[in-house]
Parts: structure tokens; sequence; C-alpha cells
């Protein structure tokens, strides 16, 4: 798709945030024209994917005349005027947000999120929501209740979940970045399956602030790019103290463009040999032995390593996630916002209100929602209690430790994003366990509260795979070093999906 | 492990969630399921943690306690969406 502007022919499909930046500063094209031009997009095409909840026409156009003026009066800012998407858990002030969820149809957030807050100091232009799995619970964006979002690589597979929406829109390139969120893995696997960079920061690392909860203690807001470079200038945006967050780190973010070309000669990479095995898809396996080659040749040194805590993460994962699940999602009544609808209580006066949260719950929650929080309900109740969360919460330390440890010999760990492509839409969805093992290289860097990125490192019957790069806490800089060097090298990340 | 319809209901009682029959079985079927896979964490040794958190250095932080108040318009929209509401207050059925 071409977009005419000065007579020139300038291609805004593919545009990475740098790319946009300088025609944008360069007075080649301005902002309205780069809303107008995804708004169409979004438009025609998104019939085919489902990944936008709702598209701001209006109020996209109005934030990117702003963006104009201030480019004129000679603001340079990274994101002025860059369009952007916003997975649909984010708050954003009088527009709705569902979190894919029947319970918030009609939800109106009252308030900003600090990361939308941020973006729009930055000058980045929203131009809508996107689909998620139910509150973020899945890997796949089915179990969003307004349908599921397909992968543009192949309209028959899923996009990953549950920041599916996000990734599904930037690989068919309706917007320049997204924002997703990631507890498990929801940024990262997407990322893979659509061929993307996705970047889960450490936790603490960004504000949860206006993030509908899930699991408090590992969720994480992050970006889904294009190039690593892009990562870097979101990252930068959106991070810091929050005084409404204080799990909020507050030390000074460092500037993350500021060494990530630097070589990597020397770097030590860790890698898990028991994660490259049989259970990986032969092409992936494949590209990973591939991209640590790569990485060999860049200079740094590849280091076996072992893990033997982290084969618990997922049994961890699934006790702790639902557990916080079950406390977060108490507050969803029907009373003050959200699904309600006049109903007779049978009970004494009492009762009644038990009866009515019962049925507002019961009748707005879908299939996923409802197994984790009766599973959370149940691992927190009196008997289960230790054998479940207790025990959990003492196997998520050693798990934390080891990590901690083996960061005193390697400066990162590679490991593969997913063990395998994007599966069909439908393949899974009817098994909770098979669905819940999707996360298996995701969950022990988000117990751990560890920066993880994901990077294409290849396709496979012409779907992409990507690869993770995990490093200690707070040590983004590590994460995007390595990612960029390698983009510098590769062109993974330049394949595009035909749909 | 197995897991008994009257513990799924009870755990639905709890949840506050309205299920239906068909739920009650499925949900026994397959937290019964889950629950068993999860089972192997109980070999995990974990014998050497004395104390829960041992290993997290996170510290907690504070702010002043002080309310601050919402301009009208986060007002406004709040309040738009409640069911039921008596003046600047949202009204439930009696609890007690």
């Amino acid at each position: 798709m071409f977009l005419f502007n000065n007579n020139n022919k300038i291609k805004l499909d593919n545009l990475t945030i740098s790319e946009a930046h300088k025609l944008l500063m360069t007075k080649k094209v301005t902002s309205v024209e780069l809303t107008e031009f995804f708004l169409n997009r979004i438009k025609k095409l998104d019939k085919k994917l489902n990944t936008c909840l709702s598209v701001l026409n209006k109020e996209s156009l109005i934030e990117a005349k702003l963006a104009d003026d201030r480019i004129l009066k000679g603001e340079t800012g990274d994101l002025l005027g860059i369009p952007y998407l916003l997975k649909d858990n984010i708050l954003v002030k009088g527009i709705k947000t569902t979190a894919g969820s029947k319970m918030l149809t009609n939800y109106i957030a009252p308030y900003n999120a600090t990361v939308v807050k941020k973006l729009k100091e930055a000058g980045a232009v929203l131009l809508g929501k996107t689909n998620l799995d139910e509150f973020a619970h899945g890997s796949s964006t089915e179990t969003s209740a307004f349908g599921v979002t397909k992968n543009p690589w192949d309209l028959s597979r899923v996009p990953g979940g549950s920041s599916g929406g996000s990734a599904s829109a930037v690989a068919a390139d309706f917007c320049i970045f997204a924002l997703g969120s990631d507890t498990g893995g929801s940024i990262r696997q997407p990322a893979s399956f659509c061929g993307l960079t996705g970047f889960k920061p450490s936790y603490g690392r960004v504000s949860r602030f206006g993030l509908i909860a899930m699991t408090s203690s590992t969720d994480v807001i992050g970006p889904l790019t294009k190039t690593v470079e892009d990562s870097a200038v979101v990252l930068q945006t959106i991070a810091g103290f929050d005084n409404f967050d204080l799990t909020t780190e507050k030390e000074v973010v460092p500037k993350y463009l500021k060494n990530i070309n630097k070589k990597i000669k020397g770097l030590k990479i860790g890698v898990v040999k028991e994660y490259l095995d049989d259970g990986l898809e032969v092409n992936i396996k494949k590209g990973i032995q591939e991209a640590l080659n790569t990485f060999k040749h860049l200079g740094a040194e590849i280091i076996d390593i072992s893990l033997p805590y982290n084969k618990y993460s997922i049994p961890v994962y699934y006790i702790i996630t639902p557990s916080e699940i079950s406390a977060n999602l108490a507050r969803l009544d029907g009373l003050r916002y959200g699904f309600s609808f006049k109903y007779e209580a049978k009970g004494k006066t009492e009762e009644n209100s038990s009866e009515i949260y019962m049925h507002n719950r019961g009748n707005s929650f879908g299939p996923e929602v409802k197994r984790r929080i009766m599973l959370g309900t149940y691992a927190l109740s009196s008997g289960y209690f230790d054998a479940y969360y207790k025990k959990a919460m003492a196997v998520k330390e050693k798990i934390k430790q080891e990590y901690k440890n083996i960061f005193n010999e390697v400066d990162v760990i590679i490991t593969p994003t997913s063990p395998h492509v994007a599966f069909k839409i439908g393949e899974q969805v009817n098994d909770s366990l098979k669905m819940y093992l999707e996360d298996i290289f995701g969950v022990g860097p988000s117990l751990a509260g560890l920066p993880a990125i994901s990077i294409p490192a290849g396709l496979s019957n012409g779907l992409p795979f990507g690869l993770q790069i995990i490093a200690d806490k707070f040590k983004e800089e590590k994460v995007l070093n390595l990612a960029y060097n390698f983009q510098q090298v590769t062109a993974f990340h330049k394949h595009k999906p035909k749909f | 492990m197995a897991i008994s319809k009257e513990d799924i209901k009870k755990v639905a009682g709890l949840a506050k969630l309205e299920l239906t029959d068909i739920e009650i079985e499925k949900y026994q079927q397959q937290l019964g399921k889950i629950l068993e896979y999860i089972d192997v964490l109980q070999e995990a040794d974990v014998s050497d943690l004395e104390i829960l958190g041992l290993g997290d250095e996170s510290v907690n932080q504070t702010r002043i306690d002080q309310a601050i108040s919402w301009s009208q318009d986060e007002v406004d929209i709040a309040l738009n969406q409640v069911i039921d509401k008596e003046g600047p207050q949202v009204k439930v059925n009696r609890v007690l």
C-alpha cells in the first residue's frame, strides 16, 4: 500500500518507529497522514483478522493533529506522532475497556493507565484497543468473548496469546507498535507466533497502574514491535517509578539506546541442553542452533547450564496465578460496574447479595476465567493452602535463587520462545492442560521477575518462530544489546505475512 | 488428585460463581486432571528454605496515606455506569 505525499511515493505500511520518526521530523509525512493511513488499513483489512475491539477514529485524528502542531513547534520526541494500538486490558479514560470479557462489555474507564499517560505526553497516537484472551487468561486469544483473532501468517491459525490482538495487528501493519501485557509469556509467545519482537521488561520496571490485574505478582506491560531498536524506544518512554504502583523500581531508568549496538564479544550465553531436545519442532531446534552459531560468530561464548527447579515452573505458575486471579477478580460483581441485569433473588434479604453476585459472575465469565477462579479458590481454601499455595511459593523462591546463581556465571540465557509454531484455531481449546504447557519457556522468567525478549529466529514451513533472551533483573540493556546485534546480521524480523 | 462433585459445589460457592450441572461435571473432570499434574510439586525439595521469602530482596515501599480526590469528569464516568445509585453513592441490597 502506498501513500502519495508531496509527489513522493512513500511506503508506509511496514514502517518502524525510527523510520516513521525520520519521515515526521523531515516533514515528508504528517502524523495525520500516518494516522489516516492506518485507520484505513484497519477498516479495510481487520475483517479478516479481528484484531481490534474498538477503533478510535475521531480521537486518534485529534491526537495526530496535536502531534503535528508539536512537531511544527520544534519538538522532536521519538514517539511524537507515532500511531499505536493498546491491549484492551489497559485503561484509557472515557474509552471502553473490556478485557475481552462479557463482564466488562460496556465498561468505560474513568482514568488513564500510567503507560497511557506517558505515551500521551510523548505524543504517541492511540488508534484503538486490541483483542485478548478474556482477562488475559490464555495463550491463543480464543477465550475472548468477542471472537478469536487470526494470525496474518495463516488465517486458520491462532496469533498466540494473550496479547494476540496486539501481535496480529503489528504483524499486519495496522499500527507501528502495540502494547501488550505479559504474565507468563503473553507478549513473547504471540511475538514468536507472529514474527515480531516482543519484550517483557523486569517486574517493577513499568507501572501496572491502570492494567486490569490478573496476577499482580508477575503482570508486566511491554511493547510488541517490528525491531529491537523500537522496543528500546517504547520501553524508554513507559519505564520508571510510579507513585501509584509501589512495586515499581525507584532507580534511574538507563538510556536503552546508548549501548544497544555495543559489540557482544566475550559475552557469556547460557543454554539449557534439555530445552533443545526432541520436544521441539525439528525446524525450531535447527533454527535455535543456527542462532547460537550466529552469536558465536559475533564473539559470544556458549555455556551449558542447568536449571533443575525450572521444570516445576508450570505447576508453580498454575497455582500462584489462579490463586491471585481468584482474589483479583473478586471485585467484579456487576454492582458498581460491569455485567448485571434485573434478578429476582429467591432467598432471604441477607442472602440476596450473594445470589446476585453468583448470578452476575456465573453468567458473564467465560469457561477459562471460571476454571482459573475455581482452581485458585480451591488452592487457597482451608485444608489445601499448605499443600498448594505455600508449597508453590517455596518452589518459586527456589526458581528465583536458581536464576540468581546462574547469572553469576553467564550474562544471558537463551531458550526457544515456544516449542512450536502457531497452532490451528480450535486445536487445543478443549485441552486446558495442553494449553497451560504452552507457557513452558515463558513462565520461569515471569516467576523470577526477569526481563525476557522474543525475537524472530526463522521460519518453519512458512510460519515464524522466535528465540527468547533472558537476563538478570533490571538488566534490560543486556537483553536489548544481544537481540539488537542479532537483528543487525539476520533478516528474520523483516519477513512479512501475506494475507 | 480426584476431586468430588461436592468439592466443586463448595468451591463455586466460595468463589461466588453460579454453575450449571454441566459446568460442575466439566470442572470436576478438568480440575482433577490439572491438580493431578500439579501434584508433581510435592516431590520438589524445599527443605533448605526455612522461611518463605528468604531469597526475595524486594523491600516494601510506602507513600503518604493521603486521599486524592478524583476530578469531576472521572467521578461522572464512574457513577454513570452504576446500576443503582443515590446521590454520589452506589446503592446495593442490604448485606446485614
